[in-house]
């Protein structure tokens, strides 16, 4: 395995993922602290914490070693697209609505996809977020946010 | 143990009308529909239909929305095992075997074990509370914190054995959910972790969170295969696979009958048991089973475990509604409500003033269960059309449906922007080998080990040994600690007998 990791280079990625973890750890455990530093508000924060930033430390030295097993190699293919698409679903709900945002995201992700036929693309999309949405307004007891319906 | 007047009473009452009876089934299959779509809850199903039962008698209210329990709990394990997502909180055992069967064409099997197993564990666990009801009801009386960490703590042991192939980074997932899951006002009240976000003063919204995790870990990937079942052959829920899946879970009665005792029993603590029920059983056929590392890849048993205990979990929390008047979870206080409006009042002297009401419902509950298989039957082949959808065209469709979902779950922007978040950590976390499945328990059981662990450290003093004097938990301590050193004990003494011969 630190063959592999040594010729393909440190990773990167998981490296800045243990990171990441590990700064919303110690920041949580800073807030928590300044909060209240009594036993009664840290009695599981504070273990919980330190043996998450010591797993973090561990893994991380092993990345830096080349010793820790790689992530997923697989090609990441359409799911960043997917995802980016997702993120920019959910922001502009309260804006365009769930109606009109869940026809357009469906659309998109099919053309991300490589669908080019127009009743796919934009009949099944569109009858699938109206339907969705009269649902949903019918069974959940809050206002949902729409721009049409 | 069993008031036997009481019991006759209520087989009179039972048939003296068949009208209770016709609201079953629309009740079963309403609690399936909202249990397999993802952010849709049981209790929410329950309480847009509580208004209807105002034009129904007290018999009738009773019968109609407890079916609805069971068809939703049935429900939570459908949308797990053929998309990955837990229905419920309930059902997130489930997702861990039965999806794994579904991506290798088992999806007919997986959800006829599903079926069985919902099925035999909703009847066993209201047969337990029907012979046991007045006895647990002086077990949950005796339930303290001490009593519930320990309990808590019994699902946190399931992160160790989910780890993965990567034992550190399985358990820095666990704890991190652990952490998030604390996020929040405490219960001492005080405010940690919400960086100045509103939202967030309750908590994180621990089901949107679990919808993301599981979602994005597995679909966002799985996108460009074309179809969730590869093999066009399999792509059809054939009758007969649903039956062949419901000899597996036959085949399996030890651990059907453990995952149905140990879900009433856990399913019986207050607030907790029906999210821990699935999970401690899970871990517990895991433990004992000789391959343990089949589990995670598809193993029958898995799901045999998770469903039993999840089904009848629904018997256990009805205890505390029945001798004490008090709510166990969202389903239970729907119900309290329904009692509310019908002028019938929970409490310590229900049970003993109407136990011919509360055998009444406990034996419908039971032939729910037989109905329940009819109508799985029947709804199953609809359910699972979601087989022959593209996924190019099926990914998408299940994330606009967990949004809408997660709003509903929090009634604001605070769902969704939670689901995305959590979509991106469990993206991550798949592609670098982190388990989702522990970051999901460590969530789930956070804020509850917390608050637990505090109020037995305020009552003990932090002075363990008053930990002595509580029975009970010392019982859960022994079961704990057993569980966990006697299989490997068993497994190395099996090993070495082999070697030997």
């Amino acid at each position: 395995m630190a063959e592999r990791a040594g010729r393909r280079g440190l990773d990167w990625g998981h490296l800045a993922l243990v990171l990441l973890i590990a700064g919303v750890v110690g920041l949580y455990l800073h807030d928590a602290i300044q909060a209240s530093p009594t036993t009664d508000n840290l009695i599981l924060i504070l273990p919980a914490a330190l043996l998450a930033l010591g797993l973090c430390a561990l893994i991380a030295i092993g990345i830096l070693r080349g010793r820790a097993a790689r992530g997923d190699d697989a090609p990441l293919g359409r799911a960043p697209a997917l995802m980016a698409l997702f993120a920019l679903y959910i922001i502009t709900l309260p804006v365009v609505g769930f109606d009109v945002g869940s026809a357009v995201f469906v659309i998109a992700a099919l053309l991300v996809e490589g669908e080019r036929r127009p009743v796919q693309l934009l009949v099944v999309p569109a009858v699938f977020a109206v339907l969705a949405t009269l649902s949903f307004r019918a069974l959940v007891p809050y206002p949902i946010p729409t721009l049409l319906l | 143990m069993i008031d036997l007047a009481a019991l006759s009473g209520a087989f009179g009452l039972l048939f003296a009308s068949y009208n209770p009876w016709l609201l079953m089934i629309p009740g079963l299959a309403i609690g399936l529909v909202f249990g397999c779509v993802p952010g849709l809850q049981t209790s929410m199903a329950m309480a847009v239909f509580l208004p209807t039962t105002l034009f129904m008698d007290f018999t009738s209210a009773m019968f109609f929305l407890t079916a609805i329990f069971t068809g939703g709990m049935f429900g939570g394990g459908v949308s797990a095992i053929m998309m990955n997502i837990p229905g419920t909180s309930s059902a997130v055992a489930t997702a861990f075997d039965g999806f794994p069967m579904a991506r290798n064409g088992q999806h007919g099997e997986a959800l006829g074990i599903a079926l069985a197993a919902s099925c035999i564990g909703t009847a066993i666990g209201y047969v337990v509370l029907l012979v046991l009801i007045k006895p647990l009801s002086g077990l949950v009386l005796a339930m303290g914190p001490t009593e519930m960490f320990m309990v808590a703590l019994w699902g946190l042991t399931l992160i160790a054995s989910l780890r993965g192939s990567q034992m550190a980074r399985g358990i820095l997932a666990g704890v991190f959910g652990l952490l998030l899951g604390t996020v929040g006002m405490s219960s001492n009240g005080v405010l940690r972790g919400t960086m100045g976000v509103d939202f967030l003063i309750d908590g994180i919204a621990v089901v949107p969170a679990m919808i993301g995790m599981f979602a994005a870990s597995e679909l966002f990937a799985m996108s460009q295969r074309g179809y969730l079942v590869q093999d066009s052959g399999q792509r059809t829920v054939r009758f007969s696979r649903v039956l062949a899946g419901m000899g597996m879970a036959l085949r399996r009665p030890v651990t059907l009958l453990r995952g149905s005792i140990l879900g009433v029993v856990v399913g019986a603590v207050p607030g907790i048991g029906s999210s821990v029920s699935n999970l401690v059983s899970y871990a517990d056929a895991r433990r004992r089973d000789p391959e343990p590392e089949s589990f995670g890849t598809g193993n029958p048993t898995g799901v045999v475990a998770a469903e039993s205990a999840n089904s009848s979990s629904e018997g256990g929390s009805m205890v505390s509604l029945f001798a004490l008047g008090l709510p166990g979870g969202g389903g239970t206080a729907v119900l309290l409500a329904a009692f509310a409006m019908h002028n019938v009042t929970g409490g310590p002297r229900f049970l003993t003033d109407n136990a011919d009401l509360v055998y009444t419902i406990i034996l419908a509950n039971i032939a729910q269960a037989v109905l329940l298989l009819g109508v799985g039957l029947v709804l199953l082949q609809a359910l699972t059309l979601i087989v022959r959808v593209r996924l190019a065209l099926l990914v998408p469709c299940v994330f606009v449906l967990a949004a809408f979902g997660s709003f509903g779950l929090t009634g604001d922007m605070q769902g969704p922007y939670t689901l995305l978040v959590f979509a991106g950590i469990g993206w991550l976390f798949k592609r670098y080998d982190y388990s989702i499945p522990a970051a999901v328990i460590g969530l789930l059981l956070g804020r509850m080990t917390e608050g637990e662990l505090l109020r037995s450290y305020q009552i003990t003093g932090g002075d363990i040994s008053m930990v002595l004097d509580r029975p009970i938990t010392l019982v859960l301590m022994a079961l704990l600690v057993l569980s966990i050193v006697l299989p490997p004990l068993l497994a190395r003494r099996r090993a070495s007998r082999k070697a030997a011969a």
